[in-house]
């Protein structure tokens, strides 16, 4: 569905992203991961046809996203990590604009989705905060019903009522069968939804796996205080992993599900329990210390 | 090859800057008009013209009867002074906000994602800077007519028409250039001083080449020498100089497209 064979960018002697080799399968909810400036914003930009690959190429469903970019553009719905508007209009004209532009005359998908986030479709954009924009900018890109989603890191700026609203329509799409690329630097935002995710550092792919594999392989961490101190001597078993922080209170590490440390937690007294999401480097590097 | 929907858009974002153009110089015509009976039979002003410097006279076009004969008066204290320096204003802060404005801030990435091939993009962009043009060329043209009614002045307005035809593709030149520079930067800040830059240094380049023998050749480069309305008036052919305008605004459009089509968007 997605492939980049090769794909190389460089702004003069800057190398933004080199060599990506990538297949995406249709049906695929894929999680592009990396921290900024990897070259994410880079790889979406040669998808859209916006920019012009150095060398290499990407295809979107065996069009050329540089020679066909028009094509591509009516098979993908595209939402931009930072999203700009044409100025001084409602979100109402600029949604019917653009929905001009796709030639799709039935507009009730505009009020049913705005209903849906809850957004006012009668004020300028201008005055709009940033996760408002951010709904704009969903619905626009779930307008025509596209094949295919290229989301730039589509819920910053969105409350984490709307995170959750985010992640239904996500899914919802997902059973719809749509193949779904959502890039972002967190690995919380992409666990939920995605099917693979691969990780791109400085311009390179580093990793491409399996979501459910991560799941079950990624260490997390969580805080313990417990009541006394001899309580976390029922935490000293092989399953996990304990460092003292002060007095009462350790941080522990486990593996995968969270219920097993919750089960052997239910015998102990606690104060206090913390759970950390494991950084998305830390899930990785785990993972590749464990291979 | 231009996309309808968009066209409205812009168009309707414009129009009150097209309105006010038109507007303010339909009233600076009607203000010249209307004072013309006036200075026509005032005998100290043909004097003053005789009073001042030969070099001066000849960088504003003014030759004896400018302000006694209509024509003469109308293209010299007018079209060839402020109507020319309002449209070169009005054309590059036009091409600057359809174009280079929406590629600086960055909103033309939803024109980009959608299914307009880059080309429709531009040249609606570029539809709405020329009806724009037409919009402000015509009502200041068809002033001058409105005018002649009311203050029973007599004019051949088949002569303006074709000041208004040699003026639309004069600033359609001017805006082929201004279309280019916004397409080959991203920032507006840029464009503009380019596009501006130039049209200033057509301007002076003009008024110097009018003042001596030595200082001609300088009409041989700028665009400002085929546009001129002492001659229309007159009616004197101008059909070199209409080929010369249009043969410029092909060229340059066509690198402008290309340029367009063909550059990485930072969006």
């Amino acid at each position: 569905m997605i492939q980049l064979s090769n794909l190389t960018k460089k702004y003069g002697n800057k190398t933004a992203i080199q060599n990506l080799q990538l297949k995406i399968e249709k049906e695929t909810v894929f999680g592009y991961l990396g921290p900024n400036g990897a070259g994410k914003t880079t790889t979406i930009r040669c998808l859209m046809g916006f920019i012009k690959p150095t060398s290499g190429e990407a295809e979107i469903s065996g069009h050329n996203c540089w020679e066909d970019a028009q094509q591509i553009h009516s098979l993908v719905g595209y939402l931009p990590g930072e999203i700009h508007f044409i100025e001084h209009m409602t979100a109402e004209q600029y949604l019917k604009l653009m929905a001009d532009l796709n030639q799709i005359t039935n507009t009730s998908a505009i009020t049913d989705m705005a209903d849906r986030l809850q957004l006012p479709l009668n004020i300028l954009i201008d005055k709009m905060s940033k996760g408002m924009k951010q709904k704009v900018g969903l619905i626009q890109s779930f307008l025509h019903n596209p094949e295919i989603l290229i989301l730039d890191e589509p819920t910053s700026g969105l409350d984490p009522l709307m995170q959750q609203v985010f992640i239904e329509m996500i899914l919802e799409e997902k059973e719809k069968g749509k193949t779904i690329l959502i890039s972002s630097h967190l690995f919380n935002e992409v666990e939920r939804t995605c099917d693979v995710v691969s990780i791109i550092r400085e311009g390179e792919i580093v990793a491409v796996e399996n979501v459910s594999n991560l799941k079950r392989i990624k260490q997390n961490k969580a805080t313990v205080v417990f009541k006394s101190d001899e309580d976390s001597q029922k935490l000293a078993t092989n399953d996990f992993e304990l460092k003292k922080l002060s007095q009462n209170r350790y941080e522990v590490t486990y593996q995968g599900d969270v219920n097993n440390l919750i089960r052997a937690l239910a015998s102990t007294e606690i104060e206090d329990l913390e759970l950390h999401h494991a950084e998305l480097e830390d899930v990785f590097m785990h993972y590749y210390n464990n291979r | 090859m231009i996309n309808m929907p968009l066209f409205k858009t812009m168009f309707r974002k414009q129009l009150p800057i097209f309105l006010a153009y038109s507007l303010a110089l339909m009233a600076y015509t009607w203000l010249l008009m209307w004072i013309f009976p006036t200075i026509a039979g005032n005998e100290s002003m043909e004097d003053l013209l005789k009073s001042m410097p030969q070099p001066m006279l000849k960088m504003f076009n003014l030759d004896e009867g400018a302000f006694s004969n209509f024509n003469n008066y109308m293209a010299t204290e007018f079209y060839s002074l402020i109507w020319i320096l309002a449209l070169s204003v009005f054309v590059v802060t036009t091409a600057i906000s359809l174009i280079a404005r929406i590629v600086d801030n960055k909103s033309i990435g939803s024109l980009l994602a959608s299914p307009l091939s880059r080309m429709q993009i531009l040249a609606t962009q570029v539809a709405v800077l020329l009806s724009g043009l037409l919009i402000v060329v015509t009502v200041s043209i068809f002033s001058v007519f409105i005018g002649s009614l009311i203050w029973d002045i007599k004019i051949d307005f088949g002569r303006y028409v074709n000041l208004g035809l040699l003026g639309m593709l004069f600033y359609t030149a001017i805006s082929s250039y201004c279309v280019f520079f916004s397409t080959l930067f991203n920032e507006a800040k840029k464009a503009t001083g380019w596009a501006g830059g130039l049209t200033f240094v057509f301007y002076s380049f003009n008024l110097v080449s009018n003042l001596t023998d030595k200082t001609e050749w300088l009409q041989n480069l700028t665009l400002f020498s085929l546009f001129k309305p002492l001659d229309i008036l007159n009616n004197n052919n101008t059909a070199a100089e209409a080929a010369v305008l249009a043969v410029v605004t092909i060229i340059v459009m066509t690198a402008a497209f290309r340029v367009f089509i063909h550059k990485d968007f930072p969006v």
